[in-house]
């Protein structure tokens, strides 16, 4: 019920949320593309640890990047929920491999406390049902060359 | 809307270039002329529809031009200017095409221009005239007969009534009318489906030329045609007397002469299609008389089917034996009535349907099903007519992109069918699914291959263009270059080609306008070979290779030098760089060798945009050049989207795939082979060759058990003129694969320069990686022959 307030409340802008050892991340949900199984992953050599390789996304080559590693947060543990949230980087996909994805959520762009820290993955910060979030730019996460 | 006219106008203009560069200096045929007005003509409606008025006037202007070339084929204008005018009537388009895509940029005022080419074409029209006056022509202001004309053709001058709406398509029933009786063998005007044909019709008559055995006979069909008024018989003596007006008397076909029968056909209630059994109908009356009108006059149009449901399908003949008409009308399919309607109501209905100049498509007659297209498509004609990529079709490249995506996913899917492990738990028999499955297969990779080979384009589009260029600059700079193509067949795909246009053009521009010396710095060097620019294509170990070689002056390494510190853009002390650096240099930002800025080169940007455009995609540009003998640039580029055959590898767990292009031998070392280097570097001998061993594993910083020489698997492998044996753990398979780039999101690992080119899906799904065996060797030191000394 809590939930349908929620979403009644405000249909602007919907962030989806997943988990990483205590914290909650989410991406704002339309630079989402799809939300997969682990598949099969081909490693690359020469390549930071972090980045798992590529893997086969209905025909793309999309590369796979471990967010804890990336994160510099300890391994978590991967279980049959661990799965692959593929984020859009301005016309290039990237896998994300998360341990578990939890919801949809919806918010307001001015609800989002901005991080001051210039550059970070972490774009800011909101308090969603008594949890804070910390909302990413998939692009900075990428690593994208400029 | 805007894509689709920017597309197409280009691919016009092209076609056009192509013409022009083709006949400048040869004949121009009819054919040639044709295309060129259909160019201009389509470039001149579309633009109009667009709203460019600008451009299409201009079209309008050359279309004019070449109306008069066409219709006096024999003219002998002022060449020259008629080349330089069409050219530039190309790049103005081009240019405001390019224009286009960029709103702050109005548009171009061509009225200068234009009415340069107003002139031209009224000095056109003036030498036609002239050699009209000169001709014998015994008639008004138009040429009537030909000098060469047999007696026995008979000339007939046909007016129509000052109302008729679109005289030239009366004209052309009127044609097919007699055709049982006499053959047409030409027409004054002689092209009635030409835009002014009305106009000219109108003002002067329309005169059939043709072989008959009673030409009374003719004459009399000819004035019952629709908005027919007079009909007459011009002689080649003097000015033609007037027919007698009162002819039809003397003629023999009295009954069918009383007129016109209109018959009224229902078709059953709920009949498909009534517009088809329609046509059906007129087509089985053929044989009964002649045709006049039918209402709905146009039985392909979207209408004529609701209007025959509505009022019934009404056909006016003129038939010997009206209730044999009517008898074959009544044994129609679906036909429910058929019947003879009092003479009267169809005459002001046959004003509303002349006045629609659809008419005609069932007037036709004699063979009203086949002749009904005609007219329909005769006013298109200029616009798509000529056909000549007839069989083409132009379809955006992400169409292809997402085919060939989806063709991939089905080889996978349906390799996930056939070994589904499901089908190993049903115990029956299997063979008829395994049949299917194989056929599947065959299917599909023959789909595979078909997609990937549509996107293949020959470079010789992106060639065809230097040929305007070199045109371009021989005219300006008077050195007469001749530009040679080798293996201008060779395909790449469709977007590796695109992106040649540019490097080429800059390239090009230079070796004509440095490299290739005047005519009298030539003969000064005692050079007696025709100054030649050579740009050949070609592939190697999966790349397209481009290159541009002149005969010029070639290069002094000492003068790039001095120029460069004069630039400034030395990096290192000048003794340090050897002649192949010279050459880089001027590559680089802020060089321009020729101390003169021309119009085509020299003001330093260029060569350095050329080398960046190249790097972007993936490719490479080198340089060589000898003092006095010529330059040659060579670009690289790979088959981004091209089919290799491969050598699947192991090395550590990880799969490889190797081309096979750059695999010169494969072996396993015998002991006495290896040889091991007092600092570790292990060497093995081929026949006589002592040549570096490197292992996969260590190149790409695999971990894991270095396996003995002796147990892997030895490639002798040969890129350029770096050589060395690559050692794998073993051999897996072989297969054909299509290299995919990786992500970008990847570049900063500088995957490509340490000797992986990308990767490739296999049939299974899984990825497999592609080596770069060139990179490779050069990533690990490898020295080239050259730099072995």
């Amino acid at each position: 019920m809590a939930d349908q307030n929620q979403n009644n409340r405000k249909s602007a802008e919907q962030l989806l949320t997943f988990s990483c050892g205590e914290q909650i991340y989410a991406f704002d949900i339309t630079s989402v593309t799809d939300i997969i199984e682990v598949p099969e992953i081909t490693k690359l050599p020469m390549v930071a640890e972090h980045i798992l390789g590529i893997m086969n996304l209905r025909g793309k080559v999309v590369p796979v990047m471990d967010f804890a590693g990336r994160m510099g947060l300890p391994k978590p543990e991967y279980d049959e929920h661990s799965c692959i949230i593929v984020v859009d980087c301005e016309g290039t996909l990237l896998g994300v491999k998360v341990p578990r994805v939890i919801d949809a959520e919806s918010y307001e762009a001015d609800e989002v406390s901005p991080s001051p820290v210039e550059n970070s993955v972490v774009i800011g910060y909101i308090e969603l049902r008594g949890r804070r979030i910390a909302v990413l730019d998939c692009l900075i996460l990428s690593e994208k060359a400029k | 809307m805007l894509d689709t006219f920017v597309f197409e106008s280009t691919e016009l203009l092209e076609n056009l270039d192509e013409i022009l560069m083709r006949t400048e200096d040869s004949e121009l045929t009819a054919d040639d002329i044709a295309e060129i007005f259909r160019v201009m003509h389509t470039i001149k409606g579309s633009s109009a529809m667009m709203g460019l008025k600008n451009m299409s006037e201009l079209a309008h202007a050359v279309e004019d031009i070449y109306f008069v070339i066409r219709e006096n084929p024999e003219l002998e204008c002022d060449r020259p200017q008629l080349y330089e005018l069409s050219f530039t009537t190309s790049d103005y388009l081009k240019n405001e095409i390019e224009n286009l895509e960029d709103d702050s940029v109005p548009l171009t005022d061509f009225s200068e221009f234009i009415e340069r080419l107003h002139g031209f074409a009224k000095y056109l029209t003036d030498l036609s005239k002239g050699e009209t006056a000169a001709a014998p022509s015994s008639g008004g202001s138009i040429e009537i007969f030909s000098a060469d004309e047999p007696e026995e053709l008979k000339t007939v001058k046909i007016t129509f009534s000052e109302s008729c709406m679109m005289p030239s398509i009366r004209a052309m029933v009127l044609m097919n009318s007699i055709g049982a009786e006499a053959d047409v063998a030409a027409t004054i005007p002689r092209d009635i489906e030409a835009d002014n044909a009305d106009d000219e019709i109108k003002s002067s008559g329309f005169y059939l030329k043709l072989m008959c055995d009673d030409l009374d006979k003719v004459i009399s069909l000819l004035k019952d045609g629709v908005d027919v008024e007079t009909v007459e018989e011009v002689k080649r003596s003097a000015a033609a007397p007037a027919a007698p007006k009162q002819q039809e008397a003397a003629l023999p076909a009295g009954s069918s002469e009383k007129g016109v029968t209109t018959y009224l056909v229902r078709f059953e209630e709920g009949c498909l299609m009534p517009a088809i059994r329609a046509m059906v109908l007129v087509n089985s009356l053929a044989k009964e008389g002649e045709l006049v009108k039918t209402v709905p006059s146009d039985l392909e149009s979207d209408e004529a089917e609701e209007v025959i449901n509505k009022d019934g399908f009404r056909i006016e003949i003129k038939a010997k034996d009206a209730d044999e008409v009517l008898a074959v009308l009544r044994d129609g399919l679906n036909v429910l009535s058929a019947d003879i309607l009092p003479p009267g109501g169809a005459q002001t209905e046959g004003g509303a349907a002349a006045a629609n100049g659809t008419a005609p498509a069932a007037a036709v007659g004699n063979a009203p099903a086949a002749a009904a297209p005609a007219p329909k498509a005769a006013p298109k004609k200029d616009a798509g007519g000529g056909h000549s990529g007839g069989s083409m079709i132009s379809v955006k490249l992400e169409k292809l992109d997402r085919l060939l995506d989806l063709v991939a996913e089905i080889v996978i899917t349906e390799s996930g069918v056939t070994s589904s492990p499901d089908l190993k738990q049903y115990s029956g028999n299997l063979d008829r699914f395994h049949k299917s499955a194989r056929e599947l297969k065959k299917l599909t990779d023959e789909l595979q291959d078909v997609v990937m080979s549509i996107r293949m384009v020959p470079v010789q589009t992106a060639f065809q263009k230097m040929s305007r260029v070199v045109r371009d600059m021989n005219k300006t700079l008077g050195k007469n270059v001749d530009l040679v193509f080798v293996g201008a067949e060779t395909e790449a795909d469709k977007s590796v080609v695109d992106i040649l246009g540019d490097p080429l053009m800059h390239i090009v521009r230079n070796a004509v306008d440095h490299g290739i010396e005047t005519p009298e710095e030539r003969a000064a060097a005692g050079k007696t070979e025709k100054p030649t620019v050579t740009l050949s294509a070609g592939y190697e170990s999966g790349e397209v290779v481009i290159s541009c070689e002149d005969n010029g002056a070639g290069m002094d390494p000492k003068k790039l030098l001095a120029k460069a510190r004069k630039s400034g853009i030395l990096t290192k002390p000048e003794s340090e760089y050897t002649d192949a650096e010279c050459y880089e240099l001027i590559m680089t930002a802020g060089f321009s060798t020729n101390e003169q800025v021309t119009e085509y080169s020299g003001r330093g940007v260029g060569m350095d945009v050329v080398r960046k455009n190249i790097e972007t995609v993936g490719g490479k540009m080198s340089i060589e050049s000898e003092l006095g003998r010529g330059s040659k640039f060579t670009i690289r580029i790979p088959l981004s989207l091209s089919i290799i055959d491969v050598l699947d590898v192991k090395a550590n767990g990880l799969e490889l795939s190797v081309p096979v292009s750059s695999v010169k031998e494969i072996f396993r070392a015998e002991p006495s082979q290896l040889i091991s280097d007092p600092g570790g570097t292990e060497l093995v001998m081929v026949r006589d060759k002592c040549l570096r061993v490197i292992r996969l594993a260590d190149a790409f910083e695999l971990k894991g058990e270095r396996l003995p020489a002796e147990q892997g698997i030895m490639m002798y492998c040969s890129e350029g003129d770096r050589e060395a044996v690559i050692f794998a753990d073993e051999l897996t398979s072989d297969q054909q694969v299509v290299v995919k780039p990786l992500s970008i999101l990847l570049n900063k690992y500088d995957l490509k320069k340490k000797g992986i080119a990308g990767c490739s899906i296999l049939a299974d799904g899984s990825i497999t990686l592609i080596t770069d065996i060139n990179e490779l060797l050069i990533y690990n030191g490898v020295k080239s022959r050259a730099e072995l000394g």
